[in-house]
């Protein structure tokens, strides 16, 4: 698939287009002209050795950062948003985009409920009446409650933490910190799910229960799943498109059994790190591809 | 990594003797360092006329590096012993056993609560009450109140404001000029104090309320400083440092409380043809702060299990979560600081009602700092551990006046040591707000 | 021209002052990340022992002034120092990774404590101390009206040019200097590369309160008179300068310092001296709203 961008979308748009994104901070660029897209109903895997740049265009999306560069389009429900024009709060709020984050980040002393229930805050404050008519103790606002809390419940079972509602989420084992966290991101009703390694740290059990959730979340409920993930179990096992990054550009761009054969990664990956960060066959396929091509292939698929 | 020995966690084995020795010598040493030149000299008055002069005071030094020697080589090691001993009972405690205690606790808190607001809807009957204790409830209800409301700025959303006193400057002043210039009364006044210092809570907190925490709290700081300036100076306004007197007194629905009220006033006593009493203004002031402390209480109840409220709370704990998930902060965080703003309105009209007289005096950064302690000590976020807070610290005040300056280097003590000791506050036990396997307190709102 | 001349004078005396308190701050800053509420009052205890260590010059017989200037300086340093450690040791260094908010009301509250320690021990009258430096050059005069720099002020202004630049050559130069910098950037790594961290932010805190405790050395001579109250004031004033400047930087400190003094007196000297106080606030918050990272800091990139 074309990586340029035009500005009329036809009716086939992809859920999110990045453009020529570039992120500098001071003299270093973190993110060199980066074009890629995501797809509805698809799960995007980004990697890369570390520093490669993932995370940094992450926070370009949900706005964390406002990008020196680029397009960031989100076409969903209707209506296209330009992200890198919105303020952080407002591509969640608006535009459905959540994450996650590299290093958890609940609300560690509020009660697992509670972090699911401030997930659906502006749904909440609209049925509140900015707070006046809950305060007043109108009905309304307590049918809306009960829903949020039934939603939460959904969740809740996806990820198999109803029993633990109302104990603190820092007090949660770390797996199940991580499951709440992508919880909360759903919670919020997203057409764009973006995972910062989501699998980190997780054994293997969890890691397979990770999977499950991803792929539930992408055939049930229909969105679109942005990953960032070192764990090539993960990535290869359940991506539909991988985007690889190395020193802020993009080398590759296609799908898991395209992109596990390209020199280029196999070159940046060996290059960065040990080679037992790849699976065992990528190692072997490397031994057999000595010779070389340019970078930035990209899967005429 | 420790740097010095006195760091490492020392039993109390016979082995240990020659380092809690070493240990306290250091220790001592340091008192030593520090004490020489405050505790052993004195700057002080030769006589009028003679100049300054140092008086010395090694007994003091003395005494001082010898209970530091003693404190560090017994205390220490005790109270050490003593949280270990806590700490492993604590492990060895099952997670039903800790469940049940909570319930036990929260029991037991619920209980205390039924006391305190039957002993405060009681307080001015109780035989033994007399004028001075009366007053004294007035004060402590007073910073219960103010506590409530920074509770909400600090406790719940987790921004430290230093500059509360401000908002209650605000306030007080408002109701005194409205009262004064425009001949409004104090039932009037009193949401117009209000919004006047939510105005000055939007207005300053909008600018500001984007900053790291640290840097509001030095802002807010200069605020109240800026307010204060501002009162002391403004002469025309406010009367600089002579102050505002003769504010009006509040009235019982239009009925003074006066023995002799200007022709054709009926006054509180005639009405319901009562003997005048002085106490009659003093007790019903006394219901006003109650009344207007447990709205601010039910307000914070309520608001918590709002979806602000949750805001707010999930502000505190993680603000770039927050973001995340679509949670305006701004604007979230400047609803707490103005409501915060306007509690501390209404708790400065009633002051300056209850005084008649009111001057920048009242109003100095260590108000704030009082009412910030009140809320820290009781553990932020806990509205009955401001209450005892408040009746712990503005009780003791008024009980040892004399003390003045010890109270206070008591407060800072108190403030470092909790802090070390329990940085969420004495009572930081945090219930849900909702809970989804326990369907009685379900149900939300 | 003359009056503003003076002005001036008046200023970069009194910035000095400020700058050398903002160092204080800002080096914490830039290490732990944590504004040392407690520094004013590390500032008015310098100034204390200083007076003290006078009188005592007075009491032991050194009379020739250099000597006994200097003896004091380094008293009032070491034993500033003592405090600025203790302070952290006590009140900061037991909250690390602990909640947000706790540091910061570690430092409130020993801010409280120590302005009150100060006043029961040395009580609450204000305390005075006879000219020590007098006299100076008249720069110029036209009229009645005389231009005048002391010889007071030529020595502040001069120990804090030294002090600065041998400071930032501690910094920039020693191994000391470089575990500094190496904690501001990544305390977890230093700590893995062998650097004592938490030796290395005692010596932020003690250098900083050496620094301070100059400053109140030079306060007492410059006004005079001190009591136990003065820290708040100067302290603010000096974590604006710090907050103007950049803070985090030292250069930034020493630039605020010198701007916030002279900000300060040229508005007492034209506009009213009761709001000097209000303009050294309302560029705290002026700058914070338009410039959060200062005239020389560099801007905080937010790790999420």
């Amino acid at each position: 698939m074309s990586m340029t961008g035009s500005q009329t979308m036809p009716a086939g748009a992809p859920l999110l287009n990045v453009e020529h994104l570039t992120m500098r901070f001071g003299g270093l660029t973190a993110v060199n002209d980066v074009s890629f897209a995501a797809n509805h109903r698809e799960i995007t895997a980004i990697i890369g050795p570390n520093g490669a740049g993932k995370t940094t265009v992450f926070n370009c999306l949900t706005g964390f950062y406002s990008p020196t560069v680029g397009q960031l389009t989100l076409n969903a429900r209707n209506s296209t948003y330009l992200l890198e024009r919105m303020e952080g709060y407002q591509i969640a709020q608006k535009a459905h985009v959540a994450r996650t984050f590299q290093n958890i980040r609940l609300f560690p002393q509020m009660s697992v409920l509670e972090n699911l229930l401030v997930a659906q805050h502006n749904k909440l404050m609209r049925a509140s009446g900015m707070s006046f008519l809950g305060l007043l103790g109108f009905p309304g606002y307590r049918k809306a409650e009960s829903a949020a809390v039934e939603h939460a419940r959904y969740w809740l079972d996806r990820v198999n933490l109803t029993h633990r509602a109302d104990a603190d989420a820092g007090n949660l084992p770390y797996g199940e910190q991580r499951k709440l966290e992508i919880a909360r991101a759903m919670c919020t009703d997203p057409v764009l799910l973006c995972l910062d390694e989501p699998a980190a740290g997780l054994n293997p059990t969890e890691s397979l229960e990770l999977n499950e959730l991803l792929l539930f979340i992408r055939d049930e409920h229909q969105i679109g799943v942005l990953l960032i993930e070192h764990d090539m179990t993960v990535v290869m096992e359940i991506s539909d498109h991988i985007v690889v990054l190395d020193y802020g550009r993009k080398i590759a761009d296609g799908s898991p059994a395209f992109v596990r054969n390209d020199p280029a990664v196999i070159r940046a990956y060996l290059g960065e790190e040990e080679g037992d960060a790849l699976p065992p066959e990528v190692v072997a396929d490397l031994a057999e591809e000595k010779k070389s091509n340019g970078g930035g292939a990209t899967d005429p698929a | 990594m420790a740097v010095d020995t006195s760091d490492k966690p020392t039993g109390i084995a016979a082995a240990d003797i020659p380092a809690m020795l070493k240990d306290a010598a250091i220790s001592a040493l340091l008192a030593l360092a520090l004490a020489i030149p405050l505790f052993g000299f004195r700057v002080s008055s030769l006589g009028t006329g003679q100049g300054f002069g140092l008086e010395q005071r090694w007994d003091l030094v003395a005494v001082t590096v010898a209970a530091v020697f003693v404190g560090r080589l017994i205390l220490m090691p005790a109270l050490r012993a003593v949280s270990n001993w806590l700490r492993e009972r604590r492990g060895q405690r099952s997670a039903e056993a800790t469940e049940t205690i909570q319930t036990v606790l929260r029991f037991a808190k619920l209980v205390l609560l039924i006391k305190l607001l039957v002993a405060a809807a009681l307080w001015p009957a109780f035989p033994w009450v007399d004028r001075w204790l009366l007053d004294l409830g007035i004060l402590v209800l007073t910073y219960v109140m103010l506590g409530w409301g920074l509770n909400i700025v600090v406790g719940l959303a987790g921004l430290l404001d230093l500059g509360y006193v401000a908002f209650y400057a605000v306030g007080a002043y408002s109701y005194a000029l409205l009262a004064i210039h425009f001949d409004l009364g104090f039932w009037q006044c009193l949401p117009l104090a209000g919004a006047f210092a939510a105005f000055f809570g939007i207005i300053l907190g909008f600018p500001v309320l984007r900053l790291r925490g640290d840097y509001l709290a030095i802002v807010t700081l200069g605020f109240g400083e800026i307010i204060r300036v501002i009162l002391l100076n403004w002469y025309e306004v406010t009367k600089g440092p002579d102050g505002i007197s003769g504010i009006p007194r509040p009235t019982f629905f239009g009925l003074p409380f006066k023995r002799n009220p200007e022709e054709g006033v009926t006054s509180f006593h005639q009405y319901f043809d009562l003997d005048f009493a002085s106490t009659h203004r003093i007790i019903f002031l006394y219901y006003v702060i109650l009344i207007l402390a447990l709205i601010t209480n039910f307000f914070t109840l309520r608001m918590r299990k709002l979806p602000l409220g949750r805001a707010w709370e999930a502000l505190r704990e993680d603000e770039i979560a927050c973001r995340s998930l679509g949670i305006n902060p701004r604007n979230t965080k400047l609803t707490a600081f103005a409501i915060g703003a306007m509690f501390a309105g209404f708790g400065g009209s009633f002051f300056a009602t209850r005084q008649g007289f009111i001057s920048p005096e009242s109003f100095t950064f260590i108000e704030s700092a009082i009412i910030l302690a009140i809320v820290v000590l009781g553990g932020m976020g806990s509205q009955l551990g401001v209450v005892l807070a408040a009746i712990f610290l503005i009780g003791m005040t008024e009980f040892f006046r004399e003390l003045e300056q010890f109270r206070m280097l008591a407060f800072g003590a108190g403030m470092v040591a909790i802090m070390v000791w329990r940085p969420r506050g004495l009572l930081a036990h945090r219930d849900p707000t909702i809970r989804l396997n326990d369907t009685k307190r379900g149900g939300g709102a | 021209m003359e009056y503003f001349l003076q002005q001036l004078i008046n200023g970069v005396t009194l910035g000095a002052i400020y700058g050398l308190i903002a160092i204080g701050y800002t080096m914490v800053y830039g290490i732990i990340g944590m504004i040392n509420f407690a520094h004013g009052e590390i500032f008015m205890i310098g100034a204390f022992v200083s007076l003290i260590a006078f009188l005592l010059m007075g009491l032991v017989g050194i009379t020739w002034i250099p000597l006994a200037l200097l003896l004091v300086l380094l008293i009032a340093m070491v034993f500033t120092s003592v405090y600025g450690w203790t302070v952290e040791r006590l009140a900061y260094r037991p909250l690390r990774g602990s909640f947000r908010l706790a540091p910061l009301i570690s430092a409130i509250g020993m801010s409280i404590f120590l302005q009150n320690y100060v006043q029961i021990l040395q009580g609450a009258r204000v305390k005075p101390l006879q000219p020590v430096v007098e006299g100076g050059f008249n720069v110029m005069q036209k009229g009645d009206f005389v231009v005048s720099l002391s010889y007071l002020q030529i020595i502040i202004v001069t120990v804090t040019v030294v002090l600065m630049a041998s400071f930032s050559l501690i910094i920039a130069r020693t191994s000391l200097g470089r575990a500094q910098r190496a904690c501001e950037q990544d305390r977890t790594m230093a700590a893995l590369l062998g650097i004592n961290v938490d030796r290395t932010i005692s010596l932020a805190f003690v250098m900083g309160a050496a620094l301070a405790a100059v400053a109140g050395l030079m306060f007492v001579l410059y006004y005079g008179v001190i009591d136990f109250y003065i820290g708040f004031l100067a302290g603010i004033k000096a974590f604006t300068a710090a907050v103007l400047g950049g803070i985090g930087s030292l250069p930034g400190a020493m630039l605020g310092g010198l701007l916030i003094g002279l900000i300060e007196t040229f508005w007492s000297a034209y506009f009213t001296v009761e709001y000097k106080d209000v303009a050294a606030f309302s560029i705290l918050v002026l700058v914070l709203i338009f410039r959060p990272t200062g005239l020389l800091g560099k801007p905080e990139i937010e790790k999420v």
